[in-house]
Order: C-alpha cells, then structure tokens, then sequence
C-alpha cells in the first residue's frame, strides 16, 4: 500500500496550487457574504452555518493534539470556555466598534487559552494515554466548576449582553484561516516532528526532535485554536454560561474528530458538519433521534475504525485533475 | 594518536542495588570502528542507553571531543553528533519512508514557524534541500524506490537499513548501532556489512556496534570491547580478544 502522497516536491506547480486555493476560498466567502450576510443573525440557515463552523474549528485543533501528536484529551471545551469568557469579558469591560472588538477579541482568546494550555501542558504532559485523558478530564472539571464559583465570570449564571460580533462570513473566514495555518504548520518540519512523537516517542527523541517541548507546544497550540472557537461561540450566543462547557461537549468533540478520521483535517470538516446538520434532519423523528444519532456512529465506526476518511485529506488541484483527466479519457473513447 | 572522540571514564549507573554498568571506561578515536560484545544482559545496551542520554550515570564523566556530556537529553546528543539505532527497530512506522529521514534532515535545517505558515522562499529553498538530502541518503541504502511506502510495509532488512538511513541523516560524528544484523539472514548481514563500511568512509563517522552476530564483528571491527556483568574484561585487537581466555570464559563458562 502507498502512503497518501504527501511529498512537496511538485515545487514548480506550487504557486498555482496556491493562487487555486486562495482564489476559491475568496470566492466562497463572496458567496457567503451574498447569499447569507445580510440576513439577519438569528436565521436558522445562519445558526447552523455558524455552528458547523465552531465545530470544524474545535475539531481540527483537537485533531493536532489527538491525531497528529497521538495524545488523548477529554477537556477540549475548557480551553473553549477560557476563549469564550476571555472575549466576553473584555467585550463587556470596553466598547468597541464591532469588527475591531471581534478580532481583538479573538485574539485575547487565543492567548488566554494558548498560555493555560501551556502551563496545563507542563505537567500533564509527562503522562501518556489513559493518564493524560484523565488529567484533562480533571482540568474541565476544574474549569467548569470555576466558572461557577468565580466573581468575575459572573458565576452560574455566567455572561450575558455580549455584544454581537460574529458574522457568518467572520465564522468561515476564521475556519478558513484555522485550516490553512493547521495545513501549512503539519506540513513543514514542524509538523514532522509531531507526527514522529506520535509514531515513536523513543525514536523520536533519538532522532533529535525536543520531545516534551514539542508536545506541549503543540498542545497549547491547539488549546489556543480551541480558544478561538470560544470567541465566535460568545460573540455570537451573546451569553455564556458553565454549563455550556460540560464534559459532554468535550466528548462530542472528540467524536467527531475519532469518527472524521484520526490525523485527518478534511475528516474532522466532514465530520463536524454532518453532527451538526445530521440532528437537524432528524428532528422528524423527535423522540427517537439521539438512539438514531448513536447508532450511525456506531455503524460508522464498526465498518471504518479509522474514521470516515482515515489520513485522507482533500485537495482541490488534485481534484481538478482527476476530474481534467477523467473528461480527456472520455473524450479520446468519443473519437474511437 | 590523536584526541578520542567520545570518552567515558568510569562510568557507574545502578538500578535499586543492581549495579547494570560500572568502571566503564572507554575512548573512541576519530574514524574508528568498534564492536561492543559481550554475553546476553552483560549491560551492553545500558551502555548505550549511557551514551545516548537515556540513562544519566550516577558516576563518572561522558565527553565528546572534550565536551562534557553529562545530564543532556537524547535530542541534544543528536545534535552534538552522537546518534543511535535500536535492537528493536523503532522507525515512524505509518509515516511514509522518505518522512521517516526527513524528520532527521530538520534536525540541522532552519526556517521559522511563520516561514512554515506564510510559505516564504526560505521555506520551499530548504524543504528542497532536505527533500534532495532524503532522497540522497535513501539512494545509499538501496531505498529510493520505497520512497512512498508506509515505513512499516519494507521486509525486515530493509527496516533495518533504514533505520540507520535516518540516523544518518542527523548528520552524526559518532554512530551508535545497537545489534544491526539481529534477526538477518546470512546474505543480509553480509549486504549490512558492505552498508557500514560504505556509509563509513563516505560520510566519515566513527561507529560502535553492539553485535551477537561474530561474523559481523570479525570481519569489520578494528578493535573490541568485551562486557561482562557490566564490567569491561577485555579490550583490543578482534583476534586477540576472541583467544582471550577470560572472554572464552565469559561465553562458554568454565568446566
């Protein structure tokens, strides 16, 4: 079996792959701005694109830490939690024009979330597997249950008046950002790095990469990423409490990172937009929905354990020269 | 002679009361190649583990070309030049061949995170570099049309052979080769041995090689060290070492 091809070697070609996927994704954000910008906020088109869009960002920044670094973690909503009131807060505290409080907003919440990513990753990361899941665990817990007792997060009731910042096209244009940087950062030797700890830790070391280092950056890194799903999530609920934060909205994230495929960043898209739509249309059939809902994971995960799409991951030009080479074979079976 | 190159001077590490390695003292010379033996739980790889840095001693002292060594993690070690292999192959083994020794080509490469990110010319200038480094050294192991292959589909050999294409591209001054021929068959060893005196000479590394195998060792080694519960019993010429009467001891026991 031949490994996904993932050699950057075609450098000639590289500048127009880019410009492809630059000009598409521009283009995509022109069409989401005309079709959905203008309609107001609490449209139901509207929440459910906004919330694919948190979910795909919690995803692909739990998929750094599960899939490519290979350590389990049951807290990712904490480091949302942090993001969330981090840019409540600050949005509540000083008033500011709406496109600069959501981006400055986002970035308060990326740094919040990345430092306590970090310090929580110093000790816990001395721990591998089951340890590490159970340590983030007890760091969600620990989170939720401050958010609860602490003044200034506004207690049980949490936060609300937030102003709301959050557009749709903000939403996919920060999901866009998420998944370019993540795309670009495992491809480089950074990202080699990651996924060598992830298939031998002792290797890995004795092959000069800085082992603990790595991992508890990239864990903070995607604590961080985490952080800005929170941002989107509270400028755009415009109130936050605890209980959103809850071990059942960790797990969920995991899920859907497990079912798109460990180490796969399409997968967790995929995934992250089909958990979110797939409710919905289940909704006729109200009472039975959540049996419904577990059991296709079920299936899906007894008929390909490695996710939906395994280590495949998506890309346009290879697509256009699929479908390029398919349409010319067709065309030379015409002339005989 | 010139300044050894590693030396270690009565190196002592124990487990609980299970002294595994003591008064070790040994000097590697530039471009020399040497063979650790010794019978099975001698403490052989505990030396290794020693002068990699998996272990700290709790006495004596490690230098490399006069550095002290002393309480540096693995990855440092890599970095000063000495790397290793392992008895129990360790590759990345669902990454592909090519990124299991491109991951040992980054080690000397810079480019910043944000050139990673922001794909600046820097970034595809080295990418390239490393990429041609890769491909290169994967060329001397006869491993180039693996390329693409997930590192744990090749035939043991093969594994093996790679695992020492990467530690080769770390760009080591000393190779540490922990029992290289285990598990090969004869015409594998002999392909091996051809490896290493190649990749020796071609990319001058001095090499110490702990191996079962005494085909191997009489054949490529300049000199031995020979272990025994953790203590050197004999040192010197292949031929003189093996009538040893005290190494013929070791092995076989008295009667």
């Amino acid at each position: 079996m031949k490994t996904p091809n993932r050699s950057m070697v075609s450098f000639g070609n590289v500048q127009k792959r880019y410009l492809l996927n630059f000009v598409s994704c521009f283009v995509l954000l022109v069409l989401v701005q005309v079709f959905m910008g203008n309609i107001h906020g609490t449209n139901y088109l509207v929440i459910l694109t906004i919330n694919c869009c948190i979910s795909i960002i919690l995803a692909v920044s739990l998929n750094l830490t599960t899939g490519c670094l290979g350590e389990m973690v049951l807290g990712h909503a904490a480091f949302m939690a942090i993001g969330a009131y981090a840019s409540a807060i600050l949005l509540k505290a000083v008033s500011m024009p709406a496109l600069l409080g959501f981006f400055l907003g986002l970035i308060l919440s990326f740094l919040m979330a990345g430092l306590i990513g970090f310090l929580v990753g110093i000790p816990a990361l001395r721990l591998k597997g089951d340890y590490l899941a159970i340590i983030t665990l007890g760091f969600g817990m620990i989170i939720k249950s401050l958010l609860e007792v602490l003044n200034f997060t506004g207690g049980a009731a949490g936060i609300d008046g937030i102003p709301r910042n959050t557009t749709v096209v903000l939403s996919v244009l920060m999901v866009m950002v998420v998944v370019a940087f993540l795309f670009t950062f495992m491809r480089s030797r950074f990202g080699r790095s990651i996924l060598a700890i992830r298939e031998n830790e002792i290797a890995a070391a004795a092959t000069g990469v800085p082992v603990t280092q790595v991992k508890v950056l990239t864990f903070a890194l995607s604590a961080a990423l985490a952080g800005i799903a929170g941002a989107l999530y509270a400028q755009y609920m415009r109130s936050i409490s605890p209980a959103t934060f809850h071990l059942d909205y960790s797990i969920e994230i995991l899920v859907i990172v497990v079912l798109g495929g460990l180490g796969s960043f399409t997968g967790s898209i995929l995934a992250a937009t089909i958990l979110v739509i797939l409710p919905e249309f289940l909704r006729v059939f109200n009472d039975y929905r959540m049996i419904i809902y577990s059991v296709a994971l079920i299936i899906i995960m007894l008929k390909k354990p490695g996710g939906i799409l395994g280590r495949f991951e998506f890309s346009l030009s290879k697509l256009l020269i699929f479908i390029k080479t398919q349409f010319f074979r067709r065309k030379v079976k015409d002339h005989e | 002679m010139s300044e050894p190159l590693l030396q270690a001077k009565n190196i002592e590490i124990s487990f609980g009361g299970l002294k595994a390695v003591s008064n070790f003292n040994l000097s590697i010379y530039p471009d020399e190649l040497v063979g650790l033996i010794g019978p099975n739980g001698a403490g052989k790889t505990t030396a290794f583990n020693l002068l990699t840095g998996v272990y700290q001693p709790t006495h004596g002292d490690i230098t490399l070309a006069g550095e002290r060594l002393n309480g540096l993690p693995p990855h440092v070690l890599v970095k000063k030049g000495i790397v290793r292999t392992f008895q129990n192959i360790r590759l990345f083994r669902t990454l592909s061949v090519l990124d299991n020794v491109k991951v040992a080509c980054g080690l000397r490469t810079t480019y910043h995170v944000l050139d990673a990110i922001f794909r600046t010319k820097r970034f595809w200038k080295v990418e390239q570099e490393m990429d041609e480094k890769a491909k290169s050294i994967l060329k001397v192991f006869h491993l180039e049309e693996y390329a693409e292959e997930y590192a744990k589909n090749l035939p043991y050999g093969k594994q093996r052979q790679l695992e020492i294409a990467r530690a080769i591209a770390t760009d080591p001054k000393l190779l540490l080769l922990d029992e290289p021929a285990a598990g090969m068959n004869p015409t594998e060893t002999q392909e091996l041995m051809k490896t290493i005196e190649f990749i020796r000479s071609f990319y001058h590394l001095t090499i110490l090689l702990i191996e079962h195998d005494m085909k191997l060792v009489m054949g490529i080694c300049e000199r031995l060290i020979v272990l025994d519960y953790g203590k050197i019993i004999a040192e010197g010429l292949p031929q003189a070492v093996a009538n040893d009467p005290k190494v013929i001891l070791a092995y076989l026991g008295d009667d």
